[in-house]
Formats: structure tokens, C-alpha cells, sequence
């Protein structure tokens, strides 16, 4: 053989082998999401024509039903339907029980749907075909678009038919350090350049939690659609400070707070005045006004026990104060808790733009100075509910229950 | 379901509420904690009607008894409750005194020799009242009659110191008055009768008084030309007496006290701005002239009114009321009682109620308070 018939036997044989070693693939392609198909039959009622025919007479409106308020559609024969739902009714003592059973195309029963009327007529029933098609609405959303693949192999003329489901890209953009809690309970952080991506199946939602220290954590909702997405989150600073004023006892002492956040959101100290100074009741009242009043200094360091983007947030405070006379020519420790040791819960309510109400139970033990030989409990007049402890040197108060309000700044 | 949800979410609220202090513990003491060294001899209180802002001790003294007891002169915006009230430790009691309708000035109030009570001016006679205030107790003296010179112009006055205290020295009773210009005075063993002899004189003295006032000065003033003698009293150590020197604006309604101390034979005068309560050993205890109704102020002044030592005393009002030996701190040491007024409205009623409380400190220890 030349050279040239050479040449041309190889690429002969190259073309002959093509079809026998390589594969072909089929493909078609489609996007969005697709609706389930489904099929309504009813069931005879055993011996009893006249029921087998009322029930037959619902479909109809159940058709009604799922066509104006679900995303179902109708299908007219069994093999386009992805879903079977049979209708049907047993006489029980006090009128019929229907009975709503759907069957997955695989054969996988889904949950039925009873309910008892008192006869198989259209106003009867007619709740609880609403009750079914809102049901199948619930238990059959429609289902992303899957691509069908045929690779035929052309070697052993094999058919493989092979489902996948298209993805896209979810990125994620952020604060370089923040920390994702993913969908499964996985962590992940942003990157230097404050990006992470993931690859996710179209048209799903990607819920996730992003935290950084010194700011407001977020939860969130990704809708990931048939084409790339990024979710660009900006997280909010959380307060350093909180100032506001607190109303006390019946008596309605304003005093003004002030809190710093060591930890923003989890831990902080603060400081309160309280004195009688401040009493609307006893500034209003007519009656004259005491001589000698009281400043508590309180300071106190608490504890949130909550998340701090939850709504309703606990806290634990803990304090120490100290409490002193004043009125003319009188500046010194009192003789009731010039010093105290307070411990409160703290229900607070975030309004949100900065702004918290709250309510906090408070408890204290307080330092008792008598004057010699003097009971401890003549100190003052009158002493509030509790118990005295430590031979009358503590005294421990029972609970009093107050409201404030903070801005952060 | 919910109808029993909810009512155990409010049985539970008001059990909690019910639980807790719902009103500030507020400020007001009965018994209000004094400097270290002070010791609570009794504490007893009354009620009262009327408005308590002002309510002020006028004038108190211990009564002789043993404990002490006290007379106290209650001062209110409401004259229905001007009173003179007998504190009595036995029964821990406060009572109201009637006066039996004789007219007397409280601050003239004493307590000397063992016998209590203040002095009424009826002409140039000096009325000793005492403790029972009713006539059959009074006591019409003309006390001071054939003295060596017989005041004048203004009647004098009588004072004294309890010569049952050990640390007492020479005579209990010291009478004030003047002669013209001059201020004298008078020691005596008893606090009726004759008085003699004269233990000082200072010519002209009561123009050097009316030198020392400091806003009714001059001659513009309705009654200018008056020096009233006030009040008087003797020192302990036997050493001089004291009296206050008033001037009066009956015009504008305004008065002016001179604290005047008056060494034994000597011829000198010492006077100051301070309001004198009383003595206390060799000390003079005068205080701020009136309460701020938180705290008084008491200052320790000697012979020639410098003062030495001052220290604080907390209630609506304080009084100091005298010498005793008959405290907690023995029978042979002097002591210095106060009386402690807390002018207070009871929690709830708010009725009001005046605590009284009587305080005693060695006299040796007063300039450590």
C-alpha cells in the first residue's frame, strides 16, 4: 500500500469506530417551576347507587377547588398524572364520613383528609373539599424543572436515563470574618474578601444565620431562582451605650441609667441614681414635702441570656449600691443600705431604631446601721417586706417590680 | 381552656405582685443614727394633727428625773399645736402640759439646783413656775429686791447649773440684770430670796452689747433704744455666767439675739452671733439659731465665746437640755443629754407623729464628737 492508501484506510477506520466507541446525548432543557398534574376518581359506595352518584357529583367542585385555589392542575388520564386522588364515603351513625386519599404516581400514599357531614351534598361538603384542595396545595408544591439526559451508548446500545438538577451559584457577601450557620448546621466564614459561594439547586430559598462580634446578628432567606444570585448582607453595629430612664415602686421615682456594653449585645455594667428626689407621686402630692430624702447609687453589671436580635430578650443583672441622706446640712451614709447588693431578671422588649422597654424583678440585701442599742428595725419608717438576717445587720428585701426604657446609641 | 390559662397567669401576677415592696423605702427615720459616742437613753413618740413642715422644738430641758426626762416646747405653723409636752421615760410617753392659762416665755426654761421649770417677768418681780405650771406650784418671788443695787430699767434674770453634779464648783444660781448703762450680775446659793453678793459689774455694759449687734444697729429702727435680757445662765466650772441680749423691730417684725458671756469679777464682756442652749461643764453649747429640719449643728464655745469644737446632730430638730448623772455611763459622770425630734407621717394614714428620743454623751467627750 502507498503511503496515501494508508492515510485513507485510517481515516476510514477512525470514522467507522465513531458511532461504535463514543456516546450521543439528548437533551431538553427547561426552566421555572413545575406544576404536579393531578387526577380525581371516586369510589362507588357499596349498595348504595344513590351515594355512589352524590359522590360522584362533588368532583366537579373539588375540580373547582383545586383549579381556582391551589397550583395544581388537572390531568385527564392516569398516565399524565403525577398524583391520584380518590374520593370516597362510608355511611357512619351519624351521616357519611369522607374520605380524600392521594397516591403519588410511584404509588406512595400521601396523607388522607376525613371528614364526617351529615349528607354527600354539595353545601355539606363543600368545606371539606376546601379543606382537601388546601391540603394537596401544602403536601404538593410544584417541583423545580428537572433536565432529562439520554445517553446512548452506542457500544453496547445502552439507554441510561439520568435526572439531574440544574444548579446555580449563591454568593454570599458580608463583612470579611462574619460567620455563616448554614441550612444544615455547618459553619462557614467570609472570606478576606467578605464572599462565600456555594453551588444550590434552582429555585429553593437558603436560610442562614450570619453572625460578627460586635454586631447585630441576622437571619436569612436567600431566594436562589434559575440564575446566579448574591446575597449581600450589611450587618448593624450593636450599641456600646444605653441610656434611659427607669419608674419605680408606686411611688413613680424616674431614675435615670446609663449602660456600657463591654461585650455589645451580651455583657454590660451600668449605673442608676434613685433618690426621693425624683418622686412624681411625692413631687404632686399635697402633703409636705420630707426634709430628708435619698440618693441609692446603684452600679450593676448584667447579663443577657437571649440572642441579641430576639424581639423579647432575659437578662440577669447584678449590682452593688450604695445609699445616702441628703437635706440641709445632711450629706452622709444612710442608715439603711448604705450598702446593698441587688440581683433582678430583666424582660426587655426591643422596639427596634434603638429604642427597649423593659420590665426587671429586683431583690435586695441590704446593710443595716443602727445606732447603738437602737432595733434595727426603727431605722426607718417603715422598713420594706422582708426578713431580717445576720442578727438585724441584713436585711433582705422582697422583690419590687419595675419598668424602663433604654436608647442605644 | 383559655377562660383557666388566663386566670392562672393573673392569679399568678397578683401573688407576685402581693409579694413584692411596691413603694421606695423612703428616707425618714424615727430614730436617726447619731455621731459615734452618742448612746440612746429612750425613744417614745405621740401623735398630733396639722401640717408637720414646720413642727420645731421652741425650747426643752431635762426635768431632774431619774432617767432623764424632759420638758419640751413644740412649735407648729398651727397655733392649735403650739404645745408644752412632758416627756416621761417610765412610761415612755409623751403628754401634752396644759398651761392653766399663764403666760410665760419657753425659752426662758430651766433646769437648776434640782428645780425646773422658767420664769415669768410681772413687773420687777421674776415669777419661778414650776413643773406643774398650775397656780398652786407657782412660786411669786420677787427675786431680786435688796440686791446690792436693784435693777432698773430692765428687769433681770435668774439662772443656774445643777450643784448636784460632782464636777459642779462654787454657787448654783447666777442672777443678770443692769443699772442704767451697767450690766451686773449676781451669784447666789438658792434661786429665791436676797442676792448677794455681786460678782461683776461692767459699767456701761449694755452699751457695749448694743455696739455689737450687727443688722439693728443705730437709731433707725422702732425701739432702738432697747436691750432686752433674754435669757441667762451660769457655767458649771463657777467660772461665768451668760445671757442673751435682744433687739426688737416691732415695725418690721424682725429681732436680733447677742450671745453676752460675763467672766467673774471682771470687768470685761465677751459677745458673739451664736444661739446658746445651754451649758455643758466648762463648755457653752450653742447651735445654728434655727433647724433646717435635717440637722442641727451644735458648737462648743468657752468663757470668752471663741469656739472650740462643733459637731452635727441629725433630726427634724435637736435640743440640747442639759447636764444628768444619770445615765448609762455612770453615777459619778456627767453626761450631756439632747432630745431628738423626728417629725414624721405614718406610712399609709399618713397621720403625722412626732418621735422624741433622748441622746446622752460624756460631757468630757462632747469636743470628740
Amino acid at each position: 500500500m502507498t503511503r496515501a492508501r494508508w492515510m485513507l484506510a485510517a481515516l476510514a477506520a477512525v470514522a467507522l469506530a465513531a458511532p461504535v466507541l463514543g456516546q450521543t446525548r439528548e437533551q431538553a432543557e427547561a426552566e421555572g417551576l413545575a406544576p404536579r398534574r393531578v387526577r380525581i376518581v371516586t369510589a362507588a359506595v357499596p349498595g348504595n347507587a344513590k351515594a355512589t352518584a352524590l359522590l360522584a357529583a362533588l368532583e366537579p367542585f373539588l375540580r373547582i377547588e383545586l383549579e381556582n385555589g391551589t397550583r395544581l392542575v388537572m390531568a385527564l388520564g392516569s398516565d399524565d398524572a403525577d398524583l391520584t386522588l380518590t374520593l370516597s364515603a362510608v355511611q357512619a351513625r351519624s351521616g357519611w364520613t369522607l374520605s380524600a386519599q392521594p397516591v403519588l404516581k410511584d404509588g406512595t400514599a400521601g396523607a388522607p383528609k376525613t371528614a364526617t357531614v351529615a349528607d354527600i351534598t354539595v353545601d355539606r361538603a363543600l368545606a371539606f373539599l376546601k379543606q382537601v384542595a388546601k391540603a394537596l396545595d401544602t403536601a404538593y408544591p410544584p417541583v423545580a424543572v428537572t433536565v432529562t439526559e439520554v445517553v446512548k451508548d452506542v457500544v453496547v446500545e445502552n439507554t441510561e436515563t439520568l435526572t439531574i438538577t440544574k444548579g446555580v451559584t449563591l454568593v454570599i457577601e458580608g463583612p470579611p470574618g462574619a460567620t455563616l450557620t448554614l441550612p444544615d448546621g455547618a459553619v462557614a466564614i467570609l472570606d478576606d474578601q467578605g464572599r462565600w459561594e456555594s453551588e444550590q439547586p434552582q429555585n429553593t430559598s437558603f436560610a442562614y444565620r450570619v453572625t460578627l462580634p460586635g454586631h447585630m446578628p441576622q437571619d436569612r432567606v436567600a431566594f436562589v431562582g434559575t440564575k446566579d444570585t448574591v446575597d449581600r448582607v450589611a450587618m448593624e453595629l450593636l450599641d456600646n451605650w444605653r441610656f434611659g430612664l427607669d419608674l419605680r415602686y408606686a411611688d413613680l421615682v424616674v431614675v435615670p441609667a446609663a449602660e456600657w456594653y463591654a461585650v455589645p449585645g451580651t455583657v454590660f455594667v451600668g449605673l442608676a441614681l434613685e433618690s426621693s428626689f425624683l418622686s412624681f407621686v411625692q413631687f404632686f402630692r399635697d402633703e409636705e414635702n420630707p426634709l430628708v430624702h435619698y440618693l441609692d447609687i446603684q452600679a450593676s453589671g448584667g447579663l443577657w441570656l437571649s440572642r441579641a436580635d430576639a424581639r423579647f430578650r432575659s437578662a440577669f443583672v447584678l449590682g452593688l449600691g450604695t445609699r445616702l441622706d441628703l437635706g440641709a446640712g445632711l450629706f452622709r451614709f444612710s442608715d439603711y443600705a448604705p450598702a446593698s447588693l441587688r440581683a433582678g431578671l430583666r424582660l426587655s422588649w426591643e422596639l427596634g431604631s434603638g429604642f427597649s422597654v423593659f420590665a426587671q424583678l429586683d431583690a435586695r440585701l441590704a446593710l443595716i446601721l443602727p445606732p447603738p442599742g437602737v432595733d434595727p428595725g426603727l431605722v426607718l419608717d417603715p422598713l420594706p417586706m422582708g426578713i431580717f438576717m445576720l442578727d438585724g445587720a441584713v436585711f433582705g428585701e422582697a422583690p419590687t417590680i419595675f419598668v424602663g426604657g433604654r436608647y442605644g446609641l | 381552656m383559655k377562660a383557666r390559662a388566663l386566670s392562672l397567669a393573673a392569679a399568678s401576677c397578683g401573688l407576685v405582685l402581693a409579694s413584692c415592696n411596691l413603694f421606695m423605702p423612703v428616707a425618714q427615720s424615727p430614730l436617726p443614727r447619731q455621731p459615734d459616742g452618742m448612746v440612746l437613753l429612750s425613744h417614745s413618740s405621740i401623735s398630733m394633727d396639722g401640717d408637720l413642715e414646720n413642727v420645731r422644738i421652741k425650747a426643752a430641758t431635762l426635768d431632774g428625773a431619774s432617767p432623764p426626762d424632759a420638758y419640751i416646747f413644740i412649735s407648729a405653723d398651727d397655733r392649735y399645736f403650739d404645745g408644752f409636752l412632758h416627756y416621761s421615760v417610765p412610761n415612755s410617753s409623751v403628754s401634752w402640759v396644759s398651761r392653766n392659762g399663764i403666760s410665760f416665755e419657753e425659752d426662758t426654761v430651766f433646769s437648776e439646783g434640782g428645780i425646773q421649770g422658767f420664769y415669768a417677768r410681772e413687773g420687777e418681780n421674776l415669777k419661778n413656775i414650776t413643773d406643774n405650771i398650775g397656780s398652786a406650784n407657782e412660786v411669786n418671788s420677787q427675786l431680786v429686791s435688796d440686791a446690792t443695787v436693784t435693777p432698773s430699767n430692765f428687769p433681770a434674770i435668774a439662772a443656774g447649773w445643777d450643784d448636784t453634779l460632782p464636777t459642779a464648783t462654787g454657787t448654783a444660781w447666777a442672777f443678770v440684770g443692769s443699772n442704767g448703762g451697767d450690766i451686773l450680775t449676781w451669784i447666789h446659793s438658792g434661786p429665791i430670796g436676797n442676792v448677794t453678793p455681786l460678782a461683776s459689774s461692767v459699767t456701761n455694759g449694755l452699751d457695749v452689747v448694743g455696739d455689737s449687734f450687727q443688722v439693728l444697729t443705730g437709731t433707725d429702727f422702732w425701739n432702738s433704744g432697747r436691750v432686752d435680757i433674754r435669757k441667762a445662765g451660769r457655767s458649771a466650772d463657777g467660772l461665768y455666767s451668760w445671757f442673751v441680749a435682744e433687739r426688737h423691730d416691732d415695725v418690721r417684725g424682725i429681732h436680733e439675739n447677742r450671745l453676752v458671756s460675763v467672766p467673774d469679777s471682771a470687768s470685761v464682756l465677751h459677745t458673739s452671733d451664736h444661739t446658746p442652749q445651754g451649758t455643758a461643764g466648762s463648755w457653752l453649747v450653742a447651735s445654728d439659731e434655727d433647724s433646717n429640719g435635717a440637722s442641727r449643728q451644735f458648737i462648743l464655745l468657752d468663757a470668752a465665746l471663741t469656739e472650740r469644737h462643733a459637731f452635727k446632730l441629725y433630726g427634724t430638730d435637736v435640743r440640747y437640755l442639759g447636764e444628768t448623772v444619770n445615765t448609762p455611763f455612770g453615777p459619778t459622770v456627767p453626761a450631756s443629754v439632747f432630745v431628738v425630734l423626728s417629725a414624721l407621717r405614718r406610712p399609709g394614714s399618713g397621720d403625722p407623729v412626732l418621735h422624741f428620743s433622748l441622746w446622752a454623751c460624756p460631757t468630757a467627750e462632747l469636743d470628740q464628737l
